[in-house]
């Protein structure tokens, strides 16, 4: 039976253990990130595996230190495998505490020390380009940075997945000099068969 | 039956006396927040029993002093029970008034942390995060920022989650690391299910 790709249904794909989240930087202790956005090097993939679809439904980044203006983000699709060369694995948690312990189909990579393969017929989900030097504003309070939340109009929604090959979700950030943040990417997974039953 | 685990059924649940809140700091006295964040010593803690499941529905942190920066929340669940040890409990409110006064919460809150002796979280995730550069309280008359920390997982802040196990405690905890003397005050929400009917098929 075809899944129901209703926004609404995303409790119901936490409840069936299905939305798995993955971090690049942990409590007190925020990641590097990129200076620029380059194509090879993004701060944190997730690798479909062939046999899965994946649902992107939150990115989050918040910034820490920022050495300097220019800030981007980009969020975007892949069709192949970046792999997993010059990166750290993380491995995803579930978001329903009952399957904390229980691994998902996908694995996510953080930090780029070096160039990744090079990702083909890319999408661009969400972009964010911010002018000034985050940490040095005082004049006002940003509670909410980055979000991509594409069932709920912020961002292009997306599937990521195919039969045959591993596919990736992309998240970069660039920032001038020595900025230190987190981000956060939260997806649902499917089986490419029950995603695509008729 | 299987509940219907639709975000339109915020509202039934609230009639069905589903939805309790919990509270730090109260009226015009504000609690004090930790100076860091520090996963033994959460702000604001839901304890979890087993057989019950929780649905967080929204987290709001609101700052009122802030000594100096940085302001940093963290909303988080883990699989374990992280205990009671140096805390205070406080009593969930039905947010359906008809149910106010006489019917129980089936977890258990807590606030204030005053040590870090309680037991690690476990396989943890988070779920919202916010940091603040400046003083909050201090950034001028430029700008007035109406909403501060807003975790509203069914409408695209935060992710959303599902706390609850059938055999052990499981917890839903907030987080607030604010340098210096900092105070404000934490709202939550949550519907609750038993273990049984939340899975039922």
């Amino acid at each position: 039976m075809a899944i129901s790709l209703n926004p609404e249904n995303e409790l119901q794909w936490v409840k069936e253990n299905r939305v798995y989240s993955a971090l690049h930087g942990a409590l007190t202790t925020p990641e590097a990130f990129e200076t620029d956005l380059v194509v090879t090097t993004p701060d944190m993939i997730v690798r479909v595996p062939p046999g899965v679809v994946i649902v992107p439904l939150r990115v989050t980044i918040e910034t820490e230190a920022t050495g300097a203006a220019v800030f981007q983000v980009l969020i975007r699709s892949c069709d192949n495998d970046p792999g997993t060369a010059n990166r750290t694995e993380f491995t995803p948690v579930s978001l329903n505490s009952r399957y904390a312990a229980v691994r998902g189909k996908c694995n996510a990579w953080y930090l780029s020390s070096g160039a990744c393969t090079t990702p083909t017929n890319t999408a661009d989900l969400h972009r964010v380009y911010v002018q000034p030097d985050i940490d040095a504003i005082t004049g006002s309070a940003t509670f909410e940075q980055v979000i991509y939340a594409p069932l709920q109009g912020r961002g292009i929604p997306a599937v990521i997945g195919s039969n045959g090959s591993y596919n990736a979700l992309l998240v970069y950030v660039g920032n001038g000099t020595s900025a230190t943040g987190y981000i956060r990417t939260y997806w649902a997974e499917f089986t490419y068969d029950e995603f695509y039953a008729a | 039956m299987a509940i219907t685990l639709n975000k339109a059924q915020e509202l039934q649940w609230v009639k069905e006396g589903r939805v309790y809140h919990g509270t730090h700091g109260a009226l015009t006295t504000p609690a004090a927040f930790e100076t860091d964040l520090v996963r033994q010593t959460p702000d604001f803690m839901i304890r979890v029993p087993a057989g019950v499941v929780i649905v967080p529905l929204r987290v709001l942190v609101v700052a009122e002093a802030t000594d100096t920066a940085v302001f940093q929340a963290l909303v988080s669940t883990c699989d374990n029970d992280p205990g009671t040890t140096g805390r205070t409990a406080f009593t969930p409110i039905n947010v359906n008034s008809r149910y106010a006064q006489r019917t129980a919460s089936t977890v258990t809150c807590y606030v204030t942390s005053t040590d870090n002796s309680g037991t690690a979280p476990t396989n943890v995730a988070d779920v919202h995060r916010a940091y603040v550069q400046p003083r909050i309280d201090n950034v001028g008359t430029g700008s007035a920022s109406f909403d501060q920390v807003i975790y509203a997982p069914l409408h695209g802040k935060g992710a959303p989650c599902v706390v609850g196990n059938e055999n052990n405690m499981n917890a839903f905890l907030v987080y607030v690391g604010a340098a210096g003397t900092s105070t404000g005050y934490i709202l939550t929400a949550w519907a609750e299910f038993t273990y049984a009917e939340f899975y039922a098929v």
